[in-house]
């Protein structure tokens, strides 16, 4: 005749464990608890820096530093027109040549670019009014003169790509977004360099950006609330520049300001964009401090093994 | 007296869409709409023509003209700008077209709460005459009311730019209009908004629109408009 199994669920050995870690001698407790805390102190990390960087058909920057001076020489600048028979030979259709004083690309705070790449030329259009131009103006680059006048860089809000649709040509060809971390321990620790907690791949077709939800240490720079409740776009240092071995597209990378940030990909069809950010397990993973503090413990546990024998008497 | 009369437009536009219209009944149960969890990227250019209106919860009127008396049937179809909405419903020509005609479009669909949250200029209403399988490029279409819109002297195409760079509309009298992006935040279905004036003088007028992207004109699209 066997035995009948236990019915009990097998929380007996937890059950083992705890009872005698609460028997445990003080010095054994009070190095528990150290660990506890050490632990904890590594894996919170309340802000991230996280940086993007795209080879993409096309951008759009707010720019939230000025004054902001590009070097845009060798541009056809072109006003909108409404006259529908008008073409000129430099701007195109509806559109006419615009002849502003020398060094007075000066964008402001607020403006609006979208930077497009096309096979003919690389065309910034300003989306909103600038100081000597209506909305919709373009500055038309030959590649040539982009690829002389060097970077351009800014400080403020960047969307790399548009999301794919009918029509689209401003997409994402390629990219990569990487986010590092510190947990609040290593910030009290000089010299060490925050971790690589996640980073994945920016597809065809995404549209990124990086954004920055409130919390207790982290306030968001900015005072604009995007849709979703409490999400703010996250200010950025990015420079955009032309590829260098003739490879369709402009490189726009992006360093984000530490916040409690999140990387947006937006993709038409998706009813909602996907915020992706690490999370503890990832950040476990990846912790440097977390593995050097799990092989310390490995190295003093057996000293330890004493003070957790049931004490007797 | 500006400020009387701006105090009085301001108490005539708060007033509710009128009660006395006639209530339109669709051809075939049940009301047509979806919503999916992906979007609908594609579709059509013009995807509404309505006044635009405020925030209040009053549902769906059609502008319908008098001239169309003759016709059995019209066509109502609805878009979100997010893409993910979307209805089409022929329903009967009521027989008073003096007032706007009511169409129960809020009451008959079971996303009521989706469609009052949209931004006002997320949500785009097209009416076309005839049955909504009969429609073409040539069948004209009439102005909504949405919210607590009241006719008024501007009225706005809602537009799939297509990724153009701009969009001018051009009125069969009158200068052109820069086309403009759409208040709401997802534009997939559509992106851009033109306001224009609404012509006093005519009850039938068309509206040219001209796509421009890098400096080249895309197709023309002609939409022919009937008014009250």
């Amino acid at each position: 005749m066997t035995e009948a199994p236990d019915p009990r669920p097998p929380f007996g050995a937890i059950r083992r464990t705890l009872r005698r870690m609460v028997a445990a001698g003080k010095t054994a407790q009070f190095a528990l608890a150290i660990m506890v805390l050490l632990t904890v102190l590594i894996l919170l990390a309340p802000t991230r820096t996280i940086q993007l960087q795209a080879r993409s058909l096309s951008a759009e920057v707010q720019i939230m530093g000025e004054p902001l001076q590009w070097n845009l020489d060798g541009a056809i600048v072109c006003a909108p027109s409404l006259d529908r028979d008008l073409t000129d030979p430099d701007c195109g259709a509806m559109a006419s040549q615009l002849t502003l004083p020398d060094e007075d690309y000066e964008w402001v705070r607020g403006q609006q670019l979208r930077i497009d790449w096309t096979t003919d030329d690389l065309r910034i259009t300003s989306l909103n009014e600038g100081s000597n131009w209506p909305a919709n103006t373009v500055f038309i680059l030959s590649h040539e003169d982009a690829q002389r006048n060097g970077a351009l860089a800014f400080v403020g809000h960047v969307t790399i790509g548009q999301e794919i649709g009918a029509g689209s040509t401003g997409y994402v060809l390629e990219g990569q977004y990487t986010i590092y971390e510190q947990g609040l321990l290593a910030r009290f620790l000089p010299s060490w360099s925050p971790d690589v907690t996640r980073q994945g791949e920016i597809r065809r077709g995404d549209a990124i950006r990086i954004v920055c939800k409130r919390n207790w240490i982290s306030p968001c720079e900015d005072e604009e609330p995007l849709d979703e409740p409490r999400l703010f776009s996250n200010q950025v240092s990015g420079s955009i520049t032309m590829d260098s071995d003739g490879e369709a597209g402009i490189h726009v990378v992006g360093l984000g300001v530490e916040s409690n940030s999140m990387v947006e990909i937006a993709y038409a069809g998706r009813s909602e964009a996907l915020l992706v950010r690490p999370n503890w397990i990832q950040r476990a993973a990846a912790s440097s401090g977390l593995l050097a503090l799990s092989l310390l413990f490995s190295l003093i546990a057996p000293l330890l093994l004493p003070f957790f024998e049931k004490r007797k008497g | 007296m500006t400020a009387l009369a701006a105090g009085l437009l301001s108490v005539l536009t708060s007033l509710p869409a009128p009660s006395t219209a006639e209530e339109a009944r669709l051809v075939t149960e049940p009301f047509n709409e979806s919503v999916r969890p992906e979007a609908n990227t594609g579709g059509a250019r013009v995807v509404g023509l309505q006044f635009l209106g405020g925030s209040a919860e009053a549902d769906l009127h059609a502008l319908i003209p008098a001239r169309w008396a003759d016709a059995p049937h019209f066509c109502v179809r609805t878009n979100s700008s997010d893409g993910l909405y979307d209805s089409v419903n022929t329903y009967h020509m009521p027989q008073d077209l003096t007032a706007p005609v009511e169409v129960p479009h809020l009451r008959d669909s079971e996303h009521d709460g989706i469609i009052t949250s949209l931004h006002p200029e997320g949500f785009g209403i097209r009416i076309t005459r005839d049955d909504c399988d009969a429609v073409t490029d040539d069948t004209p279409n009439a102005l909504g009311l949405w919210r607590d819109a009241r006719p008024g002297d501007s009225f706005a195409i809602f537009v799939n730019s297509f990724d153009a760079d701009r969009v001018v509309a051009y009125p069969q009298q009158g200068s052109g209009v820069e086309c403009e992006p759409i208040g709401a935040d997802i534009s997939v279905a559509f992106d851009q908004r033109c306001v224009l004036p609404l012509p006093l003088d005519m009850t039938q007028f068309y509206v040219e629109l001209q796509p421009i992207k890098n400096g080249r004109r895309g197709r023309i699209e002609t939409i022919l408009i009937d008014t009250r």
